[in-house]
């Protein structure tokens, strides 16, 4: 990537057919998904028949009936399709998962809010908006207005799969200073037939993995680079 | 675009809410985002969106479709969630181990090379004892520096990390025997 963002995820998010209460740390350590000590020091939140919440080391684990979703904030990423796979290819075979996406995504500051604005400006213009993009300019404080949320998507034909590729800017939520954005990537994969054939899902899902963070770094990184371009401008 | 306009102060910003942020989920922005997630096939989406701390990682999305109360997850201060983004990553694989180190052959992920260009030696002390445990001949490993943040710090970090990769099937054993088969019929002897 372009920066050393301030704050960093990625995860792997399957729907299909789950049972959320077999999942726990001692589970994921007992069949080697994750080692024994980071499972001793797991952090349970909820274990239920319809979610399941614990985190062990750096992986964050949310799990309900429709969906599992492993993620980190922590170096090598890799380690989240390990436990996909080792979990649904090994353990789990007879899961049936239908969808699957691989999520990257960053917050990043920009320096300024004024930089901040001129990125959202740049992405999202007011001038089309006509009398009430007028309006919108015209708010402060409390009152402030403009652009939330903008996502793009590409779509895709991969193999048996429909791919869509989703790409959204926001201010970020999470960073306390007025000049954060968040830039997150959805590389998203859904049988074209409707199948639910795990076979396919996570052979795909192996295969694509590596690239598909690495295509998703290049987006954040265009978002990233608009930064040097408004201030370019100054 | 207009240039110097009076707009260029507000469209970016944080006061407007949305359903990633944990302020107001009532939000007009909430709306309209859920008429875009409404368009998938069975109201699923594999996004994570931004962190929503009241709901741990669940998006608008999840919050339609769980009928149940959730249970109210940690909240973070967001200079509290560690993070490690790696500057440089290799995969490696064992080729020799010894009594304090081992040897291994690295692939630059962070180059995107496909192939072991390079060789090193390390200390087997610089391994977790649950790694320590993984490590044999063939064994494969990423090993990422990068910078550690947590509470406002910053430091420059090396980690090690073995992968815990699903036992071969059956079936890994005759794609990876057809593709030795297709390697075999496109070599052209002279």
């Amino acid at each position: 990537m372009l920066i050393d963002p301030d704050l960093e995820d990625a995860s792997i998010v399957l729907l299909g057919d789950f049972n959320p209460s077999i999942f726990n740390p001692d589970w994921f350590s007992r069949n080697g998904v994750v080692g024994p000590q980071d499972a001793q020091l797991g952090q349970v939140d909820v274990i239920h028949p319809d979610l399941a919440q614990f985190r062990i080391s750096d992986l964050e684990f949310s799990i309900d009936r429709k969906r599992f979703q492993v993620l980190t904030r922590v170096a090598p990423l890799i380690k989240l399709l390990d436990v996909a796979m080792k979990t649904f290819t090994e353990l789990l075979p007879h899961t049936p998962v239908a969808q699957f996406g691989i999520n990257r995504s960053i917050h990043f500051r920009t320096g300024s809010e004024e930089v901040r604005n001129k990125i959202g400006l740049t992405l999202a213009p007011l001038g089309p908006w006509g009398e009430w993009g007028i309006e919108i300019a015209k708010g402060s404080g409390e009152l402030r207005g403009g652009m939330t949320s903008l996502s793009m998507q590409e779509a895709l034909k991969h193999g048996a799969f429909r791919r869509l590729i989703t790409a959204t800017v926001q201010p970020s939520a999470l960073i306390p200073q007025p000049d954060g954005i968040f830039v997150g990537v959805n590389d998203h994969f859904e049988r074209r037939d409707g199948l639910r054939d795990s076979f396919i899902v996570f052979d795909t899902l192996n295969e694509v993995f590596q690239s598909s963070l690495d295509r998703s770094e290049s987006i954040i990184d265009r978002v990233i680079a608009l930064k040097d371009e408004v201030n370019a401008r100054k | 675009m207009r240039a110097n306009s009076p707009t260029a102060d507000l469209i970016f910003t944080n006061r407007q809410t949305s359903v990633y942020s944990a302020t107001d989920e009532k939000s007009a922005g909430l709306n309209s985002l859920n008429s875009q997630i409404d368009r998938r096939e069975d109201n699923q989406s594999t996004s994570t969106a931004q962190t929503d701390f009241k709901t741990a990682g669940l998006t608008a999305n999840d919050k339609k479709s769980i009928t149940f109360e959730i249970p109210q997850a940690r909240r973070h201060n967001p200079q509290s969630i560690a993070t490690f983004s790696p500057m440089q990553e290799w995969e490696g694989y064992v080729t020799e181990v010894k009594d304090e180190t081992f040897t291994a052959h690295l692939v630059d992920i962070t180059a995107k090379r496909r192939i072991a260009e390079e060789k090193i030696e390390i200390s087997i002390s610089d391994l977790s004892d649950q790694d320590k445990d993984l490590l044999r001949e063939g064994a494969l490993f990423r090993w990422s520096i990068g910078y550690y943040k947590q509470h406002g710090t910053k430091m420059k970090s090396s980690r090690i990390v073995f992968r815990r990769l699903p036992a071969w099937t059956k079936s890994d054993f005759m794609k990876a025997e057809q593709k030795a088969k297709e390697l075999i019929g496109a070599i052209t002897w002279e």
